[in-house]
């Protein structure tokens, strides 16, 4: 243990309150430095705090694309769906046994997962015609 | 003033360093509500914002657990359509002597 002379004031016996206000001043002057890392550090964290909400929108963006994209193929997935019910249909009815369009039929099968929107609804408009034909008249 | 210093070991330095700091924050929070305080005004304002980004990344992070959710959502139907259209499909073919 050892005693150490600082610059700090002695305490004036006779009034103890201005002893304390003047050491409470010394503090003050001392920590105020502090204060400015501590305010320092809070700017570091909300420029953190911003690269981290930039990056989070990017994310979003990215992941509302993907779903987009996905809800396209699941929206032709659905039309070749129909598509493909529509000619089960024609088949049970027993349209298909006419030779062209048995072989007419048969190819579109073949190629019906690389036809592109227009082609499809051109195809889904066709069998629904030829359904109705069939079917309500 | 003549101020009484213990012998410190390393460990106890650590500790007066972590205690040290504990106490500035600790001064730092009640200076803060001080309208004298110097940094008061830019504080609560830094505060405010920091307060502010972090309710939007909250509201961020759930919009992405959201968006992660429909999209596996929207697969797996892809996967049952695309399983049900190739069975049928195949099924055509073979009825229509393919």
């Amino acid at each position: 243990m050892n005693i150490v002379e600082t610059n700090i004031p002695d305490v004036d016996m006779y009034n103890i309150s201005k002893s304390k206000v003047e050491l409470a001043n010394r503090i003050i002057q001392g920590i105020y430095p502090l204060f400015d890392e501590i305010y320092s550090e809070k700017v570091n964290d909300l420029d953190g705090l911003r690269q981290i909400l930039s990056n989070k929108r990017l994310k979003i963006k990215d992941k509302k694309e993907e779903i987009e994209t996905l809800y396209e193929v699941y929206k032709r997935k659905g039309k070749i769906k129909k598509l493909l019910n529509r000619i089960s249909k024609l088949s049970k009815s027993g349209l298909m046994y006419d030779g062209s369009l048995k072989s007419e039929t048969l190819m579109l099968l073949k190629v019906i997962e690389s036809l592109n929107n227009e082609k499809l609804d051109f195809h889904l408009l066709e069998t629904m015609k030829t359904i109705k034909k069939r079917f309500f008249q | 003033m003549k101020v009484i210093q213990e012998n410190n070991s390393k460990l106890e330095q650590k500790n007066n360093s972590d205690f040290i700091s504990n106490i500035i924050n600790r001064i730092f929070l009640i200076c803060k509500n001080d309208k004298n305080f110097k940094l008061k005004n830019q504080t609560e304002e830094i505060e405010f914002k920091i307060s502010t980004l972090q309710k939007k990344i909250d509201s961020q992070d759930k919009l992405i657990l959201q968006a992660d959710d429909l999209y596996k959502n929207v697969k797996r139907r892809v996967d049952i359509l695309n399983s049900e259209n190739s069975e049928l499909r195949t099924n055509l073919i073979e009825s229509l002597g393919g």
